[in-house]
């Protein structure tokens, strides 16, 4: 048995979150002293990101448990933290420059987000049911309500209140399997939980009853198929910076959240760095067929959309599919290069998304109509669309082509029947996929439009699009040691 | 005698008269009350387990914060159904499609 950090001692590896819960107080009080009140809260913001992202650095990838086994300092949480500062410094980026979002109303904006960032870190280093369940909630209500924020659109509305009638649903049953965890094992702790599985003979039918309204609010927050009915309109209706966010850190943590409910709960590691299932439960089947239906329904159903923020949901929702199929390889490998793909996905798809927020922030563009003739209008933004498409697809040169095959290739090494068919489909959708990405491309370079001279844009965007396209053009230079890197990361605390 | 398995079944039949209001009704304050006997039925699951399986008040302590929660979620989505409704007086999720293609 794990010995845990008690609550003091706890505090020097919880600086992080502090940092973020107090920069959340500032930003939401500072404007309201007159004197204040014309300060730029993102400065406030970013700087508390910075000092978060500072804190997380140093931290330990192996510093057990803490807050009596409440959450876990290890280098899967310390992944994810990175990986949520920064997808939330773009989006502060995004948001400050943008227009969606009005200039009195940035305060709470900032601090929300800072309160759904908090949420997304205590979820990947959660190793409570309950943690577990704070967390996701947190991070939830929060989104709820940033999706929306914008009061310019009449859509935003009805995609907030569609995503908290079905999250609520997704979250509500996800927590009615936890209480039958609970019951079964006795325990709140996900590593007492996976010992009491082990050790006792547990009713099959209720495990997986349990097991499988925990994953509804898993695939809800991933988007996995039959729960992703929210993310097209929520995409489509929310502020774009908080489409982004949506897209990258929201699905972040739902993975997070995956792993380690799954890989601490739900799986026995058996040397070697392979995981098999706990119980008689053979999941691994279901796990694969979901993967499957979730990635060939996110191509089909991109197929017809116009607006890009519709289509981009789509392609977030076969991308889960993808991500999905290392996490059937169970191995260590398998994780490794999920959080691989999740790293070239992040700058992929904030770089895709800060092009899109120009064409709809400065020039009210959203359709695939209105990127006609980009290319010649504005070649560097274009260009950096273009090198997300071309990633989103896997083609070779590009990081979305590593994180593919590095997750593929761990998945076709276990040789079990159900990776093999999931990779193929994988493969096959990849091709399905080219047509709706090249649908804009062809948009940007081969079809005239009516509007010509430079689209109107900001610095700041053209900035922050050029720093996410770089690393997805240059990975490949050093695919090797960001690879080793994400191993060292995907350590995590097991008991 | 009352033991589990009564309490087991009462959370079952809440949770499942739940789920069953939150697909089939289109109200949005009808799948509110939907959601809030999902977390209710869940809730009552806890407190059985924490008095019959476990002897700690684990259980409990969740109950307590779930309940925080249920309040909270019914807050921010009672606040975001009043901002739609004073937009355009709908409240039907049927009613609200201005983006499907």
């Amino acid at each position: 048995m794990l010995t845990w950090l008690g609550n003091v001692a706890s505090l020097k590896y919880f600086i992080g979150e502090l940092w973020l819960a107090l920069a959340c107080c500032v930003v939401l009080m500072l404007p309201l002293i007159p004197k204040f009140r014309n300060v730029r809260m993102s400065w406030i913001t970013l700087t508390a990101l910075v000092f978060a992202g500072i804190c997380v650095l140093r931290l330990p990838t192996d510093g057990g448990g803490i807050f009596f086994g409440m959450l876990a300092i290890d280098g899967l949480s310390k992944f994810f933290k990175i990986f949520f500062v920064l997808s939330t410094l773009v989006v502060v980026l995004m948001t400050e420059v943008g227009r969606e979002v009005p200039d009195f109303r940035k305060p709470e904006f900032y601090s929300i987000l800072l309160g759904v960032l908090i949420g997304a870190f205590l979820a990947a280093s959660a190793t409570d049911l309950l943690m577990m369940y704070l967390a996701i909630e947190l991070l939830s209500l929060g989104s709820y309500v940033l999706a929306g924020f914008s009061r310019i659109e009449k859509t935003s509305d009805e995609a907030s209140m569609k995503y908290i009638l079905y999250g609520g649903l997704s979250t509500g049953a996800m927590l009615f399997g936890m209480s039958y965890l609970y019951g079964l094992t006795g325990s709140t702790n996900l590593i007492a939980i996976r010992e009491a599985l082990e050790a006792n003979q547990i009713h099959p039918l209720v495990f997986f009853v349990s097991f499988l309204l925990i994953m509804v609010g898993i695939g809800y927050k991933i988007s996995a198929v039959p729960f992703h009915f929210w993310a097209p309109d929520v995409y489509q209706g929310a502020p774009t910076s908080i489409t982004a966010f949506l897209s990258v850190a929201s699905k972040g943590a739902g993975f997070a959240a995956f792993i380690r409910i799954f890989y601490t709960s739900f799986l026995t590691l058996n040397g070697e760095g392979v995981w098999s299932p706990v119980g008689q439960l053979d999941w691994r089947i279901l796990l694969s067929i979901l993967a499957i239906v979730t990635m060939t329904f996110g191509n089909l159903a991109a197929f017809g959309q116009n607006n890009v923020k519709r289509l981009l949901a789509y392609s977030g929702i076969a991308h889960a599919g993808y991500i999905l199929v290392g996490a059937i390889a169970l191995n260590q490998a398998g994780m490794q290069s999920i959080l691989f793909y999740l790293l070239t996905y992040l700058f992929t798809n904030l770089a895709a998304f800060t092009v899109v927020l120009i064409l709809a922030d400065c020039n009210g563009v959203e359709e695939i109509e209105g990127y006609k003739s980009l290319g010649t209008r504005s070649p560097w933004l274009a260009f950096c669309l273009a090198v997300a498409l071309f990633s989103l697809i896997g083609v070779p040169p590009m990081a979305g082509f590593l994180g593919k095959w590095f997750l593929f290739a761990a998945a076709v090494r276990t040789l079990d029947p159900w990776c093999v068919a999931a990779v193929v489909a994988g493969l096959l959708n990849s091709v399905l996929s080219v047509y709706y990405y090249f649908r804009i491309m062809k948009a940007m370079y081969l079809e005239k439009g009516e509007e010509v001279g430079p689209i109107r844009t900001h610095s700041t965007l053209n900035w922050v699009a050029t720093a996410m396209t770089l690393p997805v053009l240059l990975i490949i230079f050093d695919g090797g040691s960001l690879y080793d890197w994400t191993g060292r990361l995907s350590q995590m605390l097991l008991g | 005698m009352v033991g589990l398995p009564h309490f087991l079944i009462v959370s079952a039949i809440l949770f499942s008269i739940g789920v069953f209001i939150m697909i089939t009704r289109r109200h949005g304050i009808m799948m509110l009350m939907g959601l809030e006997l999902i977390l209710n039925a869940a809730n009552l699951n806890l407190i059985a387990f924490s008095r019959y399986v476990e002897t700690g008040i684990r259980g409990q302590t969740f109950a307590i914060f779930v309940i925080i929660l249920a309040a909270a979620e019914a807050a921010i989505a009672l606040a975001i159904i009043l901002s739609i409704y004073t937009h355009s007086a709908k409240i039907n999720l049927d009613e609200l499609t201005s983006m499907k293609e």
